[in-house]
């Protein structure tokens, strides 16, 4: 340890620091304006997905899969309810507006409003009552909330059928793609999308690195000594649930527009499965973590069950064809294999901790040599 | 002056009851041991006392300079003045050594300075920039102890700091233990398997056996009556 600190070595950090150190700073704002401007050309491209929807809702689920992160990676709450603040998002938009007649931003402001009360509501009388309790209640309460909506007390949430045709006034819809339409600027929906994406996101991450954030942490690690060394650890699990709920809201809130309507799906106990499988198949331990999971899930459903026939060596020069698609419809077999593979060699790295450890070892590997 | 004042404390784990009326008290500016056999009621004794989660006080009352100890909510028990050096995971892992200090000096309302308290362990100065999962066990009991210290407490519970430890890092703490009753004013209760330990450093002893206090001695008594180290603590 002494050697490695020598003078010439911390002289040669200082001078060697100075342009890494701002990128290695910045990587997470970095990171995630890489992913906002990278990730429709390429899931677009025809080799893969062929087409730009896509990147929409991936993204609006990487949002709502950091939000539950919040609470599983960094608080180490398992809420098996997470759609309930999805749906929060998504129902009180389209409520807003079509029963209420408000403007959509007013809609969707009270909606995230909403869900952050309710989910410090059931935070206060859900974290405290060990793992098990936690998942149930919250499952439970996510399920009452699925059947108020599929009930349609008074037709206000559309029963089964949920509710559609709530959008924005400066949001139109032509052939299928989405534009945001002011009188004097057009443009697609997706760039809107992209920034509200990525504010949602660098707050959670400010949140994350902030000293509350570095106390869940604590929490989560050893809660016993957390509260042996004065912290009041149910109220930081019951404030980390509140700013779940509210940016799962917020995504709910961007899956309305996109999705041009709430859907009883928003509210289903599948959807919070989903979530949970998709954040820790991409690893609970890193903020990139359930980015990596909502891509990989999304993106191979995709492009499974489009995938038809494998041409071996070039679709130009056809020497071996097989026939795939049968096959590959039952995707959800290859990603279940994938998430048991995950979480088996790496539980709490997932998909992002093995591909970063494959990284370093290779830089380790290379750029020793150079030394 | 009473400090800390243990009643007829009676409590269990969902196992059974462990303590069957333990009667402890303890006096500004002591240092005060508990010795016991493994199994004796040691531990759960101290984590009735900073109401952990476990075990459940069915009986008895616990008072800490005149607060009613069971019915203050764990966290705020540090702010009071009184703090636990636990036995087991000590120390948050992920953290550095000034972090694990920082954090605990953080949640008090009247902490003492982290460089001062560095100044006291310089061990544990040179290495403040280390994750303290990369520490021996002597070194994150040391810190466990500052980093209880950090919080400028009245009174400190330790629970077996010497437990596993190396002879020559035994000495060590057991020195800690001195400074920090004789120049920082901290009432010490200790709780203990190891004899040696308790009668290097602390001044009363309480013999606790099968849930029970069955004797309070002084320290010549316990170095002397070899039957009664015999009976209870098996040396």
């Amino acid at each position: 340890m002494s050697d490695r600190r020598s003078p010439e070595t911390i002289a040669r950090w200082a001078t060697e620091s100075l342009d890494t150190d701002v990128l290695h700073r910045l990587r997470v704002p970095l990171g995630l304006v890489a992913v906002i401007v990278f990730i429709r050309p390429v899931v677009s491209h025809p080799v893969l997905l062929g087409y730009e929807q896509i990147a929409n809702s991936i993204l609006i689920w990487m949002l709502f899969a950091a939000s539950f992160n919040l609470l599983i990676g960094y608080t180490g709450l398992l809420s098996f309810g997470h759609a309930m603040f999805l749906g929060f998002g998504t129902y009180g938009a389209a409520i807003g507006v079509l029963h209420m007649g408000l403007p959509f931003i007013v809609a969707a402001l009270i909606s995230v409003a909403v869900a952050t009360v309710v989910a410090h509501l059931i935070g206060r009388l859900t974290v405290q009552k060990g793992e098990i309790y936690f998942a149930m209640l919250t499952l439970a309460f996510a399920q009452s909330v699925y059947f108020i909506a599929n009930q349609n007390y008074g037709g206000i949430t559309g029963g089964s059928t949920g509710l559609s045709g709530a959008l924005p006034a400066w949001i139109e819809s032509y052939r299928g793609v989405m534009y945001v339409s002011l009188e004097w600027l057009r443009f697609d929906w997706y760039y809107l999308l992209a920034v509200v994406f990525l504010i949602g996101m660098l707050a959670l991450w400010q949140l994350v690195r902030s000293p509350f954030g570095r106390t869940l942490a604590v929490v989560r690690e050893n809660e016993e000594l957390a509260r042996a060394v004065g912290i009041d650890t149910r109220r930081y699990k019951i404030w980390s649930f509140t700013f779940s709920g509210m940016f799962a809201a917020l995504a709910g809130v961007l899956l309305e527009i996109n999705n041009q309507g709430a859907t009883l799906h928003d509210l289903s106990v599948t959807t919070s499965g989903d979530v949970i499988l998709m954040t820790v198949l991409g690893g609970t331990k890193y903020f990139f973590g359930p980015l990596t999971g909502v891509f990989v899930w999304l993106f191979s459903r995709d492009f499974l069950t489009e995938f038809e026939t494998l041409v071996v060596p070039l679709s130009e020069f056809p020497i071996v064809r097989v026939e795939l698609s049968g096959v590959l419809t039952y995707w959800q077999f290859f990603l279940g294999l994938l998430f048991v593979i995950a979480v088996l060699v790496a539980p709490r790295e997932g998909v992002w901790g093995l591909f970063r450890g494959g990284v370093e070892r290779l830089f380790q590997r290379f750029g020793g040599d150079q030394e | 002056m009473t400090l800390l004042e243990v009643r007829d404390l009676a409590a269990g784990y969902e196992t059974g009851q462990v303590l069957f009326g333990v009667d402890v008290t303890v006096e500004r500016d002591e240092v005060v041991s508990l010795l016991g056999r493994n199994g004796a009621g040691k531990t759960t004794t101290i984590r009735a006392i900073v109401g952990a989660d476990t075990p459940h006080v069915q009986g008895g009352s616990i008072t800490f300079d005149g607060h009613d100890l069971r019915a203050t909510r764990s966290h705020r028990i540090p702010k009071l003045g009184l703090t636990l050096v636990p036995e087991g995971r000590r120390c948050f892992e992920n953290m550095t050594v000034e972090e694990n200090l920082r954090l605990a000096a953080n949640h008090v309302t009247d902490p003492l300075a982290v460089d001062l308290i560095l100044d006291q362990f310089p061990e544990l100065a040179a290495m403040r920039d280390r994750p303290s999962k990369n520490m021996s066990g002597g070194e994150k009991q040391m810190l466990a102890i500052a980093r209880s210290l950090v919080a400028n407490p009245r009174m400190m519970l330790l629970d077996e700091p010497c437990e596993g430890l190396a002879p020559y890092i035994v000495r060590r703490i057991e020195s800690i233990i001195e400074e920090i009753s004789q120049e920082r004013d901290v009432t010490v209760l200790l709780v203990e398997q190891n004899v040696a330990v308790a009668l290097a450093v602390a001044d009363r002893h309480y013999i606790l056996d099968e849930g029970r206090i069955v004797d309070a001695v002084s320290t010549e008594r316990l170095r002397e009556d070899e039957t009664l180290r015999q009976e209870y603590l098996g040396v």
